[in-house]
């Protein structure tokens, strides 16, 4: 995509099954990564489904949608959120054509959204629940991917039938873990085991833990007052573990700089690691 | 082998008899020597030339429209190459819409249809689409020809032919292949979709009057097989065709006037090896498979 030097990690939030709490976790995880000074941008690339702007109590004018059939600059969509480094790219909602989007379609939306993405150290994509083809092609994309799922059992088929089919279709085989509403350490750990041995198993590839986010009613009250978590109650039991997220994840950041820098930002081919 | 036809000589201008007694004797020849040829190989092509004082290019092209000598193609040499190629140029042409196109009904023929839908069925495997074939055949068609003669047969099916250019768009192909059998091709179009097209241009063509000498008028029906192939299936043009004449028959066994659509096996062919196994789910909940 560019020659210059790279200083942006891009993050896909994924998880096959929709309600596990992705949008909710990219938004917070974003938010302290600001919090801490990595300026960073939050993508809704849950095309045709948007809801990020809903979690943030904001009704942004234009999205993403307006980069496909106008001239607008991708810097009059980008919102605020807060000053000083927390963007939010909002994505049209009930538009299914978006779903559906072509490899052409995403370059030419890429293209244009590249000169707004250099200031920032991070780049967070929030995509859509589900296996199609938009959700693949975006999973595939980034520097690092990281998989919600729930102990619930549905959660973890619809996480590894994503796994592998990003595995198989498109070659990506480092996957990052969050293990989000678990009672405790023993859960997170019950619940992560399973879906790495199915992995190690049946794909051939062993997926990384970033860790567990406990079960916090908090969350649901966040969601309800429309303001991040890590805002409204930093002290809750959710809120702490997905401030140790950021810190994993940040420091994963500074053991890729060279690599990073060497990369293009986003890719359409092979995984990165 | 090419019928003769052969003209009386009063109906040929005074001035050209002796030329047309000079090529209905040089056809005779030629076609002699073709038909002593047959055995033998196909190959060869020429063309005779003969010098012809006197006569223009046009006058010839009158002629040759009136008695059937269109194969005789005449170049001017006392005018310019431009015009020559340009005569040379239309006949080509003519030649090419006749060979691809049915006369009476200006549809594209048997062999038209065929490679556009070669081309078509290509086209479809290379950019995962779909296409659907319709084959019409035109219900008790004999008896409408034994009972108001050819010329009111033929107007029937120009009467077809009108309905099924109007219903069309521009980018399918409508034709007839052969006596009172029509198909259509259908870019794009599912079967289901076909079928409701095909039904409504039944409907046009059977509210239709024929008026005929001596006759009441009357109107057709006609029965339509459709089948439908694309681009993630594996059905070869042959089976398509089978498909749809498959589909015709019963439509005309289940008492005509009606469209029927091929009952095929659903073309959906997968990536298995991304499909996550009943095994890969037990081990997920279970730890052993």
């Amino acid at each position: 995509m560019n020659m210059r030097t790279n200083r942006t990690l891009s993050v896909s939030v994924l998880s096959g099954k929709g309600g596990v709490g992705k949008s909710n976790i990219a938004l917070n995880l974003g938010y302290c990564m600001f919090r801490g000074g990595f300026p960073l941008l939050l993508m809704d690339c849950d095309l045709g489904l948007a809801n990020l702007d809903v979690l943030m109590g904001v009704t942004p004018e234009n999205n993403m949608q307006n980069l496909l059939d106008s001239d607008m600059d991708p810097r009059e969509i980008a919102v605020h959120i807060e000053p000083g480094g927390f963007d939010f790219l909002p994505a049209a909602s009930g538009v299914p054509e978006l779903v559906e989007m072509d490899s052409d379609l995403r370059a030419m939306l890429f293209r244009k959204l590249d000169p707004l993405f250099t200031g920032y150290d991070y780049l967070f994509m929030d995509i859509g629940a589900g296996i199609n083809p938009t959700v693949l092609a975006f999973g595939a994309m980034t520097h690092v991917r990281l998989i919600i799922v729930t102990p619930e059992p549905t959660s973890l088929t619809d996480s590894y039938a994503l796994m592998k089919v990003l595995a198989t279709q498109h070659g990506v085989r480092d996957f990052h873990v969050i293990v989000n509403q678990v009672e405790d350490k023993r859960e997170e750990e019950i619940t992560f085991r399973r879906l790495a041995a199915a992995c190690d198993k049946f794909l051939g590839f062993t997926p990384h833990l970033l860790g567990g986010i406990r079960h916090d009613r908090m969350v649901t009250e966040s969601v309800r007052k429309q303001k991040p978590l890590l805002k409204m109650a930093p002290g809750s039991p959710a809120a702490q573990d997905m401030f140790a997220l950021a810190v994993k994840l940040q420091r994963m950041r500074v053991s890729l700089r060279d690599k990073i820098a060497d990369g293009p930002f986003l890719t359409e081919t092979k995984s990165f690691f | 082998m090419q019928k003769i036809k052969t003209y009386g000589s009063r109906d040929i201008p005074e001035d050209l008899r002796p030329l047309s007694c000079e090529l209905d004797s040089l056809r005779d020849l030629l076609l002699q020597l073709a038909r002593e040829r047959t055995d033998g190989p196909k190959d060869g092509l020429i063309a005779v030339t003969r010098m012809l004082s006197g006569v223009t290019v046009e006058q010839w092209n009158d002629v040759a429209k009136l008695y059937g000598l269109q194969e005789w193609l005449a170049l001017s040499l006392d005018e310019s190459a431009c015009l020559n190629l340009n005569n040379l140029l239309n006949a080509l042409e003519d030649l090419a819409h006749q060979s691809e196109h049915d006369p009476l009904t200006g549809l594209e023929n048997r062999r038209a249809f065929n490679r556009k839908m070669q081309m078509e069925a290509e086209r479809v495997e290379r950019s995962n689409s779909t296409v659907s074939l319709v084959i019409i055949d035109i219900d008790n068609f004999k008896n409408v020809n034994d009972t108001y003669g050819h010329p009111c047969g033929d107007e029937v099916l120009c009467g077809l032919a009108d309905v099924l250019i109007e219903a069309k768009r521009v980018y399918d192909v409508a034709a007839r292949l052969g006596g009172e059998e029509f198909a259509l091709l259908l870019p794009g179009a599912s079967a289901l979709k076909t079928k409701s097209m095909v039904e409504r241009v039944l409907q046009q063509f059977s509210e239709q009057k024929f008026g005929c000498e001596n006759h009441e008028p009357f109107s057709c029906t006609f029965s339509a097989g459709v089948a439908c192939m694309n681009g993630r299936g594996s059905t070869s043009i042959t089976q398509l065709m089978e498909l749809a004449d498959k589909a015709l028959y019963e439509a005309k066994t289940s008492g005509k006037n009606c469209v029927h659509v091929a009952r095929q096996k659903p073309d959906f062919e997968y990536d298995r090896s991304t499909m996550v196994h009943s095994n890969e789910k037990q081990f997920l909940f279970s730890g052993t498979d």
